[in-house]
């Protein structure tokens, strides 16, 4: 069936997000309404034709990173079919080690296995894993294996937690949305910039979806530990990574001058660079220029009800790429 | 008086923030959060408001049309002479930037004008016009009635906010603005607290003024903190106090491409009135600008690669407050411990966690950490002295060894044949020209085992070698070096960081003050002397220099 990108789009119920700073309520401002929009709409984009680049500039970047992720948060949010998960699991190297957590004597605990084989049971498909704290076997059928959100990185009861609450929200905020997204393995979403910065200026800033149901901007994003040991949805990496900066997921945020100059090493299917006045500069147009020309306008795939009115602080220029001009290392 | 700014800025923050849900307008903190200095930042980026005001001071054009004279009349391929344009220069933007009185020793004035004087003893075409301008300067300083700083003072009296902080930018020239002495402080030269004298960006990051006066022309002002103040929304009130005889002009950040989906909102470019694009007069103002960088640059002709390995990068040159200098990796980071210093004691920093900068983010004031002697290699040089230890010598040259071969097969077949065969075995190659990035010193490795294993397999082939297996074998046992190698690495840096950590918290506690450079000798590491040295200019534009030029300091004479 095809993507219809109207119906991605207007599944969040923005009236009913606000933001949340310590504890007191906001609403949303409209540049941060509008980047969420524009993190909805390129994410849902990279389910579609070609690759595409959107440059946005700003009097200041702070937070922008953030809000296009979460944007694309619920997008894949929305966009995510739980029989995928089940294929992936099912598609899993036998000697993989997965992690989930269960309930037991009231706590929630981790387990982890290793995946042994795959089995069917009475025409039903199972997985087989040695768990390895009780080295005995278990078979997960699909049902139990999407309920337990079983993880190819550890989640402690903290994350576990902190999905939960995330996981509130984006069904909260969603008029439909697939169970099981948050916990679903598969980063989403790569920020390229600097961590520290990221986080600092996320710390106490959260997003409510309706009376109590509330998660902090770094819940809903799920970042992965540095190292991608942990499980998580959206990945941060330095700029001064070596090579392609985005082995994995949908959407690339470019975050400032130093990320932008990188954008040839990325190879998601939709990419945002967020600059600053200054940060567009002869260094970074030369840069565009040279991608502009391979643009491929049909690689645009524009909403049937037209796309967001830029807000009077942001300027911002999209244009499509063929899947060839993917980088490499 | 930091407790009056906050409370300052969010009386300015409640204009703008976004709007408090019923029953939830209060705030206990009057520390602005991120959310709310961010949109008042794009809240003042699309309401900013830009006014220019024409100060008519006839001694000014007169001291303008001497300045002219003299940089017309000089030969600025001589040396002598080049330092004559440049002193009238000095005296000029002194005069017409500075908001000190006249007087002011402060101002060099006095010791510009020996200057001028003496060369012009030697050059009887400068000889009138210095004189003219002796005779202005010794006038005005005798009456010493500075109209800019008046036209400031009453601007800080008044401000459109009762008692809101106004920014003055002192940074106009990108080098040390002349007129604007390091040692001006705003409550002692201004006589008010409540002003700002913005000189850096990272005074821009936080920041929110009720208005901004650009006490000149900004053209040649640092472009992000420019930027920052005149597009970044820091303030929504924009004064440009010049002299008549002064040009001003504001430079407009680059438009992105015409967009069919995202039209340009019309009239954001943010022109200034009555002002006019850079002409004769900011000529020479650019000359002096370019000339700073230029006489640098001219003492490091001698930068060609030391071999064929040696690629080039993209460097930017760091001038130290020692009178020090060095080209630093363009896309790189380097230490940058200045906010420890200026917090005091109470840091928190781990390990694996030493302050950072990129180096186009570097200006004045920064304390980076460099080593003060021998190459910049210096994680090599304590890798190897530890490689020593463990017995293990010749660990480096046999890791590395297959480099020499990659290079000499790139020299006999081309880069874009060893490209087109390793491509062949299914390796993702950026372009033909990272083989030599590999082959030479900037990256130890390809990214992962397969692939240097195709690579080798590459190189085995063309260079006619021993069977496939071999090629196999000598990539395992190489890549297990190489694994072995980055280990030591690995623990060079941690020793290197922990003993760094201790001498700055040391520093720290101390109070130390560093006013140019502090030596460190490192305890247990014996490769070399490192050091904080304090950053003095950077330049903006950058190079293309040999790898083994980096980090290498060496002393540099400033004109």
């Amino acid at each position: 069936m095809p993507l219809d990108l109207d119906e991605v789009l207007a599944a969040l119920k923005r009236d009913d997000l606000s933001l949340v700073v310590g504890d007191k309520p906001t609403s949303m401002p409209p540049w941060l309404d509008w980047l969420v929009w524009l993190g909805q709409w390129m994410r849902a984009q990279a389910a579609l034709e070609g690759r595409r680049i959107a440059v946005v500039k700003m009097p200041s970047r702070r937070l922008g990173a953030a809000f296009t992720a979460l944007g694309a948060v619920f997008a894949s949010a929305r966009l995510h079919d739980d029989s995928l998960d089940w294929e992936g699991l099912r598609g899993l190297p036998l000697g993989t080690k997965i992690f989930w957590r269960e309930p037991a004597s009231g706590r929630s605990i981790r387990r982890s296995g290793i995946v042994s084989g795959l089995r069917q049971i009475e025409g039903g498909d199972f997985i087989e894993v040695v768990v390895e704290a009780q080295k005995s076997t278990r078979l997960f059928a699909k049902s139990a294996a999407l309920s337990y959100g079983i993880t190819l990185g550890p989640v402690s009861a903290q994350a576990d937690e902190r999905l939960a609450s995330a996981e509130r929200v984006v069904r909260a905020a969603l008029t439909d949305s697939a169970q099981g997204w948050m916990r679903a393995p598969g980063i989403e979403c790569t920020i390229v910039t600097e961590r520290t910065s990221l986080l600092s200026d996320l710390d106490g800033l959260a997003i409510s979806a309706g009376p109590g149901i509330e998660a902090s901007c770094s819940d809903l994003l799920a970042i992965a530990d540095s190292g991608g040991r942990s499980h998580g949805k959206t990945r941060v990496a330095p700029a001064r990574s070596d090579g392609v900066l985005d082995e994995s997921g949908s959407i690339t945020i470019l975050d400032g001058a130093s990320a932008a100059v990188r954008v040839g090493d990325t190879i998601a299917r939709s990419v945002v660079v967020l600059l600053d006045q200054s940060e567009y500069d002869e260094e970074v147009e030369q840069l565009i220029k040279t991608f502009l020309g391979f643009a491929v306008d049909s690689h645009i795939h524009a909403p049937a009800s037209g796309v967001k009115a830029l807000p009077a602080s942001i300027e911002a220029f999209i244009f499509g790429l063929p899947l060839q001009s993917r980088s490499q290392t | 008086m930091i407790r009056s700014k906050k409370r300052l800025m969010s009386q300015i923050l409640r204009n703008a923030e976004p709007s408090p849900e019923k029953g939830e307008a209060g705030s206990s903190s009057n520390v602005p959060s991120v959310l709310s200095l961010a949109s008042v930042h794009h809240a003042n980026a699309i309401t900013c408001h830009t006014e220019r005001v024409v100060i008519d001071f006839p001694p000014m054009v007169e001291v303008s049309r001497a300045c002219s004279t003299i940089f017309t009349k000089v030969d600025r391929d001589d040396a002598v002479q080049r330092l004559a344009a440049r002193d009238a220069w000095l005296v000029k933007s002194s005069l017409m930037l500075t908001v000190l009185p006249f007087n002011d020793a402060r101002l060099g004035l006095d010791a510009l004008m020996n200057n001028l004087a003496h060369v012009s003893q030697s050059v009887p075409g400068i000889r009138a016009a210095v004189d003219d301008l002796a005779g202005l300067v010794r006038s005005l300083a005798s009456e010493n009635v500075n109209p800019k700083r008046q036209r400031a003072l009453a601007m800080l009296e008044g401000p459109p906010e009762e008692g809101a902080p106004v920014a003055i930018l002192a940074n106009i020239c990108g080098s040390p603005t002349p007129g604007w002495p390091v040692t001006m402080e705003s409550e002692s030269d201004l006589g008010s607290t409540a002003v700002e004298l913005v000189r850096l960006r990272r005074q821009t990051r936080n920041a929110l003024f009720a208005r901004l006066i650009i006490p000149g022309n900004p053209w040649f002002a640092p472009a992000g903190m420019l930027f920052d103040l005149l597009y970044g929304g820091r303030t929504s009130d924009i004064v440009v106090l010049t002299y008549r005889a002064e040009r001003a002009s504001l430079p407009a950040p680059r438009r992105l491409p015409q967009d069919t989906h995202f039209p340009a909102p019309s009239g954001q470019s943010r022109q200034l009135p009555e002002a006019s694009r850079p002409d004769q007069e900011t000529q020479l103002d650019r000359w002096a600008h370019e000339s700073f960088w230029s006489s640098i640059h001219a003492q490091h002709t001698d930068v060609a690669p030391t071999s064929d390995k040696d690629v080039t990068v993209d460097a930017r040159f760091v001038l130290f407050a020692d009178g020090s200098g060095a080209f630093l990796p363009a896309d790189g980071r380097v230490v940058e411990v200045s906010a420890l210093f200026e917090t005091g004691a109470n840091f928190d920093i781990t390990e694996d966690k030493l302050p950072r900068t990129s180096v186009r983010d570097l200006e004045e004031g920064d304390l980076v950490m460099l080593r003060l002697t021998g190459s910049g290699d210096y994680l090599d040089d304590v890798a190897d002295s530890l490689i020593e230890k463990a017995g293990e010598a010749g660990l480096r040259g046999r890791a590395l060894q297959w480099k020499e071969r990659l290079h000499e097969v790139i020299k006999r077949h081309g880069e874009g044949v060893v490209a087109m065969k390793v491509r062949g075995l299914g390796v993702r190659l950026r372009s033909p020209q990272y083989l030599w990035a590999w082959a030479g010193d900037a990256v130890m490795a390809p990214q992962d085992r397969e692939t240097f294993h195709s690579l080798i397999a590459v190189v085995w082939q063309l260079g006619s070698r021993e069977s496939s297996d071999e090629a196999a074998a000598y990539a395992d046992a190489r890549w297990d070096d190489m694994e072995r190698l980055k280990a030591y690495h690995h623990k060079a840096g941690v020793a290197i960081r922990a003993a760094l950590l201790i001498r700055v918290r040391g520093l720290v506690a101390e109070r130390r003050r560093i006013d140019s450079v502090e030596s460190i000798e490192l305890p247990g590491v014996a490769a070399g002397r490192m050091g904080l040295l304090r950053v003095s200019a950077v330049d903006n534009k950058s190079r293309r220099v040999p790898m083994s030029r980096l980090f290498h300091l060496g002393k540099v004479k400033v004109t």
